[in-house]
This record gives structure tokens, sequence and C-alpha cells, in this order.
């Protein structure tokens, strides 16, 4: 009998430890998603049990959530059973502490996509923190932010080093529950970058992350936490790349930033996500949460955005204007080209006193491209004197594209200025004719109206950025008129 | 007992049962769809949940009482509880190259007919309540205006539910064809006078052939009870030109659902409207403009004040259909917020699938100007009358285009009645 339920209960743990470790030496984790990936996922990245008992939560409100159907794109229903969840890129266990330590394979990757590391720790002084698929693997500039107490290291590095901070920010913008990716991404998150700049710093030099995906048939799932003390100031770029491929990826990032009191954050994005072939097929989807808290008086938060790739994007940076006198800003530009759709915009939630914000998009549609701008303005009632001034225009090149505009205003006191304007139109002939007779050629007139209908966007970029996205603006938009 | 149930369960059968069972199929095609709710795109600032909730009984066909307008020259068509009201109504003496045919009386005499001229819910766009018009109207008017028919005088339909000692249901249906190269306006003024929180469920349809001229006036002008659910279709054929104003002027809430069609090149709208959402009102206008077909041009500008606790909603859409080319729209919505406890939702919308075009929107919500006002204090102006002046200016902009002087007056009298500086102002007893 006691031998009986000895082998009872070894049978049992032998299931356990099954469902537990999905083999843990192995860099990709199987297709599929349940609990038992959730632990995987938090075993590998050796997280604390707070960590993954937050996760698990995440992951059981996912379960409930019903998927969204109401953004103006299409595709094909996702199986959330077919991706794999995690992947990491092969690499010693302790990690390269520098450039010779990190995979020759990798740093040749990052150079087809015109990124050296070499060369970006020269440029004006730029740190990156580069995620390759879902792992930091390298990570320069630290000691010189470090002699100023800014924390900028990857999303599991803070888990284990500032347990404090994460767990008193982490959700705190973005809830696990605010939407179906976001819960999704709080759940399976697989790696991302960590900022915390200290009380009255102001960051020495601009902060970078380039992302990339890699492996095949991974979602990746980054979680970005930039937390701006009383006082301080920081600039974020993001940008990203990805390689052609056949399959449709799965992109779901939730970005948080947080800014107390007189801080100031500003958040800039390039995204050149593979964008599919000319007739729609392979292409990343993006479906991304991104959330400014301005938590304290004076705070301000600037997002700029300039999106050219993807297949589907589906993004709404968004600024939660709390504290008295806080400002938000949104600049975006969107370019879809053959069958790219984007409905993407920005949501501006005025709850505190004289709060102000400004939103500036342009949307370029090309070929048979759909481009949506989906906006919020909500002045609450607590919110006196607050401020909205809101324009989106619309460039339409090519016959059989869409430029849509989806703007809600709800204003609920009496105090508040709002205004709303928008436009659609052609690229001008006469504009183009006459770059034409000055002998300019097609492509260099098209651009050069191009730029200057997205300039007051551009500007808004810090230099490095600008001129790289007015290079991805020409290169998405080849062959779209003429 | 809800709206359906009561409704169901109230409505004496029809005597044809042939349209009887036509309205019962439109019956439960409404109650199959549900009533909509604030999940709902199109309904999200509205909730129906209160009005709803009552117990609706079909309104008895009652003698005319006094309706405002009463002093205007028109040709009169009266419906009193959403019943026709020979008396009152100039059904007799129309003028040639008008045809006006009953619903009522059709459904007695030519329920064939009475089907073709209902078949809103067989459309598969239906909205709830069309569907739920089509199978609750008992009366309405068809009337067909003949080719190069030129009328003098506007023709008024006014639909208007008397008092009642119980909720009331009420669902006129009415629908228009004007002919090639006519010229008419028609004023539908939708009045209440009665405390019992009355339903109006109208519907209705105007089609407009080649080179027609047609302005349509609607007025809703309910009592502070009334829910008002008031769909508009148009129809704008080939270089048409339709006017649209849609002054809600009063009732407790107010949804108004306009959806203009430009099916033919040449054809242009005009989409127009003023809404008042003072105290314990809620008023809600949904406006779509599909352009169709190539070259056509429309625009629309909708002025809005919401004051007390009252809520003001406008949503308006412009579609550009793939394929058509040559378009031109604008579209302006601009609204005024004088209260604290007062709130605006307004969602200008442009889906666009062509690119040979020219649109452009813009929204503004504001208040009454200090610097102005303080300009007018400086000049002597005292401050209320100061705030009368420019509210009633920021509206006359718009409603001094209507060329019916007496609907301009409806919009200045619903004003004066929360502004008394402006009533003073209106009777020259200002000094």
């Amino acid at each position: 009998m006691a031998a009986a339920s000895s082998e009872v209960h070894e049978l049992l743990n032998r299931k356990y430890d099954a469902g537990f470790y999905t083999d843990i030496e192995q860099d990709q984790a199987p297709p599929g998603l349940n609990e038992d990936i959730v632990r995987l996922i938090s075993s590998k990245k050796n997280e604390p049990a707070w960590m993954l008992e937050w996760r698990l939560r995440a992951f059981e409100r996912w379960l409930k959530m019903p998927e969204p159907k109401w953004s103006h794109v299409h595709y094909p229903e996702i199986d959330f059973q077919a991706l794999s969840y995690y992947s990491a890129p092969k690499s010693n266990k302790d990690g390269p502490k520098s450039l010779d330590e990190v995979d020759p394979k990798l740093l040749e990757a990052y150079k087809k996509l015109g990124i050296p590391l070499e060369e970006q720790k020269m440029l004006a002084g730029v740190a990156v923190d580069a995620v390759f698929d879902s792992v930091s693997v390298h990570t320069s500039f630290k000691d010189k932010l470090a002699a100023k107490g800014v924390i900028f290291c990857s999303f599991s590095e803070a888990v284990r080093e500032h347990p404090e901070l994460v767990r008193k920010y982490l959700g705190s913008v973005v809830p696990q529950a605010d939407n179906y990716y976001a819960a999704l991404n709080s759940a399976v998150f697989s790696d991302g970058s960590f900022v915390y700049i200290p009380k009255n710093t102001r960051c020495p030099m601009e902060l970078s992350t380039y992302f990339r995906i890699n492996a095949m048939n991974t979602g990746q799932f980054e979680r970005t936490l930039v937390i701006a003390d009383v006082g301080s100031y920081v600039s974020y770029l993001e940008g990203c790349t990805a390689p052609q491929r056949d399959e449709n990826q799965l992109h779901a990032a939730v970005v948080e930033l947080i800014a107390l009191d007189d801080a100031q954050i500003k958040y800039s994005t390039v995204q050149n996500w593979y964008p599919g072939d000319e007739e729609g097929r392979g292409g990343i989807y993006n479906f991304v949460t991104k959330r400014g808290d301005c938590r304290g008086r004076n705070s301000k938060i600037s997002w700029t955005q300039v999106e050219t790739g993807s297949a589907i994007t589906w993004k709404y940076p968004s600024c939660v204007l709390k504290g008295e006198n806080s400002v938000g800003e949104f600049y975006s530009v969107a370019v879809t080209h053959h069958r790219q759709q984007a409905d993407t915009g920005t949501k501006m939630i005025h709850l505190g006193r004289n709060t102000r914000s400004t939103i500036i998009s342009k949307g370029i549609s090309a070929g048979r491209g759909q481009n949506a701008y989906r906006g919020l303005v909500r002045i609450a009632k607590s919110a006196e004197n607050a401020r909205n001034y809101t324009q989106c225009d619309s460039l339409l090149m090519g016959n059989q594209c869409g430029a849509h505009t989806f703007p809600y205003i709800e204003v609920r006191n009496n105090t508040a200025k709002v205004e709303h304007e928008a436009s659609t139109s052609k690229i001008s002939e006469d504009q183009l004719f006459y770059l034409r007779s000055r002998g300019i050629k097609d492509e260099d007139a098209v651009n050069l109206v191009v730029n200057g209908f997205c300039k007051e966007v551009f500007k808004e970029l810090p230099m490095e950025f600008a001129v790289e996205a007015q290079k991805l603006l020409s290169l998405t938009l080849e062959g779209a008129v003429g | 007992m809800g709206l359906l149930d009561s409704l169901a369960a109230d409505f004496p059968p029809t005597s044809n049962p042939t349209l009887g069972a036509w309205r019962d199929r439109a019956f439960d095609a409404a109650r199959e769809r549900g009533l909509p709710t604030p999940r709902e795109e199109d309904w999200k600032y509205t909730d129906l949940n209160a009005a709803a909730a009552r117990a609706y009984k079909p309104a008895a066909a009652i003698a005319g009482a006094d309706s405002p307008l009463s002093a205007l020259r028109a040709y009169r068509l009266v419906f009193v509880n959403g019943h026709f009201d020979a008396a009152n109504s100039d059904l007799a003496s129309m003028p040639a190259g008008i045809s006006v045919r009953l619903l009522g009386e059709l459904a007695r005499t030519d329920p064939e007919r009475a089907i073709a001229a209902l078949n809103a819910f067989a459309k598969p766009d239906a909205k709830f309540f069309a569907t739920l018009n089509t199978a609750t109207a008992r009366d309405g008017a068809y009337i067909d205006i003949a080719d190069d028919c030129v009328l003098d005088l506007p023709l008024l339909l006014i639909f208007s539910t008397q008092s009642a000692n119980e909720p009331r249901w009420s669902a006129p249906h009415v629908r228009i064809n004007a002919g090639a190269r006519s010229r008419v306006a028609v004023i539908e003024l939708h009045h209440g006078a009665t405390t019992v929180p009355s339903f109006v469920n109208a519907l209705t349809e105007a089609s407009t052939a080649s080179g027609a001229v047609f302005a349509h006036y609607r007025v809703t002008l309910e009592s502070p009870a009334a829910t008002h659910i008031g769909l508009l279709r148009l129809n704008v054929g080939r270089d048409s030109a339709v006017t649209s104003y849609s002054l809600a002027l009063s009732g407790a809430l107010v949804r108004i659902d306009i959806d203009c069609s430009l099916t033919a090149p040449g054809g242009s709208v005009a989409l127009n409207g003023v809404f008042i959402a003072g105290s314990n009102q809620h008023v809600d206008h949904h406006t779509k403009t599909d352009h169709r077909a190539s070259h056509t041009t429309s625009s629309e500008t909708y002025k809005g004040i919401a004051d007390g606790n009252g809520r003001g909603v406008f949503n308006g859409k412009i579609i550009v259909q793939p394929g058509t080319q040559k378009i031109e729209a604008t579209q302006a919505s601009n609204n005024l917020l004088l209260s604290a406890d007062a709130e605006i939702d307004t969602k200008p919308e442009l889906e666009i699938y062509a690119d040979d075009l020219r649109c452009a929107h813009g929204a503004t919500v504001g208040q009454l100007d200090d610097e102005t006002l303080f300009y007018l204090q400086t000049r002597g102006v005292p401050a209320d009358v100061g705030r009368a002046l420019l509210t009633f200016g920021f509206v006359q902009e718009l409603v001094a285009e209507i060329p019916i002087p007496e609907l301009t007056a409806l919009v200045a009298q619903q004003l004066a009645a929360d502004h008394p500086a402006l009533a003073r102002l209106l009777t020259g007893d200002h000094r």
C-alpha cells in the first residue's frame, strides 16, 4: 500500500515537473500559450515570485477578455496558440560585458540593418540598449549614466536590481487588464527597457533602444517603463527594423511613462517593421499600448512617432494629464503603402487644472494603403481651463488608397477650449508640375512635397532620427506616384 | 414592462392579414435586433434605457389643437398623435402637381401599396428605429411632387403629440418623391404639448430626381418629457440640390439621424443644424453623407448649445466610396458650453476611399469670449444682455440663412426662454 502510494506520488510529481519546465535549455518555447509558458518565461528570467504572480494574474484576466474588433483594420484571425512566446539568442549564461563578447553573428545582423553599435556609441553620445529578440545583449554608456544616478537597463535587470521601483510603477499607467493586447503583454512580456531619472536630473544623453525581431514565429512583447522623478528630463528614442519574412508576426508592446512634478519626458519612435510585400503577404502586426501619465504638477510628456512599417499598425500613444498645468503632445507621421493598414492616433485625457495638449497628425496613404486617425480628447469636469488643439491632415497618393479620421471630442467643463481640424486631399498636381518644370525628378519632387507636409512633425524629432525618418519616408513611398 | 413588450401587447391587430403579417415580421426583426445600447458605437453617448423602460401605448386620434407656426402661410398636413387630422389639413386643396396619399387610408384600401411604401425594414442595413417605425406606423403621408412643379408656399407637415394621461407612442412615416426640376420646401414640425413622457419614432424618406431643388426643415419642438427619435433619409439625384436644416429645440431625449446619399453626378447637399440642449435635455445628431457618385459636393454646419445640465452630441460622417472622384466635402461642428454641468461630445468623421477630392472638417467646443463680453460692457451693454446677444449671434449666423422668417423666430423664442435678457431684446423692451 505504502509502495503504491509513493508510486502514485512519484507519478504525480513527474507530470508536474514536465508541465513546469518545458525543456529549460531550449532557446525557444514551444508554440502555444498556457500557464506553464508564463511560468517558463518567468523562470527563464530568474524572476522573483511577485513578478510571476503579477504575470499569472494578467494571464488570468487575458483569458476572460474578448479580442477587440472595433478598429478600422482587417486581418486574418490570429491563432494565439500557434505563436511561440519566448526566444532567446544563443549566448553565454553570464552575458557579454563588452562588444567583443557579443556574438559576431548578432553584430553582423545589426550592420546589415545599418545600426553598427560602435558607431552608435560615438554618435552624439547615444547610449544603446539593444534588444535582439527577447533578451538584452548589450548596454552601453552605463557608467556615464550611473554617475548621474540614471538607471537605464533591460527590464529583466530592473526586476532583479530595482524591484522596489518596478513594483511601485509597473502597471500603474497601463493596468494589466487595460485591453486585450496589454493583458497579453503583461502575462508574457519578454524584455524591454527600464529608465529611472532621479530628482532634479537632466539625463546627460539621449537614451535609445533598437528592437528587432529575428526568430521565426515568435511574438515579441516588449515592456518599457520610463520614470522621470521630480524636476528631471529625459529624451528617449525607440527605433525598430525587421528583416523580410513570410509569416505574419505579432508585436504587442506596452510602454508606460510616468512624469512627476516638473518632469519632462520626450519619447520618439521611428517604426519600420517589415510591412509585407506588395500584395500584403507577411509583415508585422504592431498592436501597441503606449501611455504616459503626467502625474505631477507642470509635467510634460511628448510623443513623436514616424510610422512607416508594419502590415498593420494599431496604436494610440496617450497622455493622462493629471497634474496641474501639465502638458501632453502628440506628433505623428503615419505612412501606408501597398496594402499596409494603420489605425493610429492618440488620447488626451485632461483631468487637472490648466492642462494643455497639442495633437499634430499627418497621414500619408499610397497604393492600397488604409490610414486611419483615431483620437480622443476628453476634458473631465475637474479640468478647469483646459486647452486642446488638434490638427490631422491626410495626403492621398493613388486612387485605391484610403484615409479616415475618427476624432472623439468629449467636453465636460465649460472653461475648456477645444479645437479640431482635419483635411484630406490629393498630393498637389500643381506643385509636382512646378517642381518638374524646374528640372526636379518625379521621385525627388514627391519627396520634397511629402517632407514639407510632414515638416511640423519632423522638427520635433532629435537630429539623427529626423534624418533617418526622411530617408525611410522616401524609401517607403518609392514608386507611389508616377 | 419595457418598450417592445408594451408595444407588442397593446397594438391593435391590423385588419388586413397580409399587412398584419408584414408588420409582425418587422416587429420580430426589431425584437431580434434588440434595443440599441451605449455599447454600440452609434449609441455611445445616448442611453435609451430610461426612456425604454416605460410602457407606451399607441396614441389615439384626437381633435387637433394649437401648434406653433399657425400663422405661417403653407400647405398643411396635420397629424395628431400619429393620426391624420383632416379638419386642420389642406388635403383637399393641395396645389396642382402635388399628390398626397395617407398611410392610414392605404392600409384600408390598398394594403399592397401600403406594404410597398413601408418597406423600410426590408433593407439589410435598416436601423432599429426604422424597423420599429415600419412595424408600428399607423399613419403618415406619401407625397409625390410632379416634374417641373414649383411650389409658391412650403409644404408644412405638423406632427403633434397632445395631452394624454399615459405614455403614448406614435410613429409617423413620410415619404417624399421630388420630380425632375421641381422646386419645393418641406417643413416637418414635431411638436409636443403634454407633460406625459411620450415617445415619437418618426421616419422620413425623401428622394429627388434630376435637377430638383429640395429644401427640408425639420423642427423638433417636443415637450420637456418627450423622447423623440427622428430618422431622415435623403437620396440626392443627378444635378439635384438638397438643403436640410435640423432645428432641435426641445425634448428630454432627442436623437436625430440624417442619412444622405449622393447617388448621381452633379448632386449637392447642405446639411445644417442647430441644437439647444438645456437643463435635463439630451440632444444627439448623427449625420452621414455618403458620396456614391463622382462630381458630388456636400457641406455641413452644425451649431450646438449646451446649458444647465444638458448634453449635446454630434456625430457627422462623410464617406467617399471607392471609385468616386472629384468630390468636395466640408463639415463643421461648433459648440458652445454655457454651464459647468453641461457636456458636449462631438465626433466629425471622414472615411475616404478615393484620392481626387478635397475634404475637410473642423470641430470646436468653447464658451463665450470673455473679451468680447468685456468690450460690450465697456460700451454700456449689461453682462446678461451681452451674453444673450453673443449666444443668439452664435446660432443666428446659420439660422439667418433660412428663408422662412417664422422658423428663425422659433429658434429665437426658444433661446429667449432660457435668456430673459434676449426676450427683452426681441420684444424691444430692453431699455
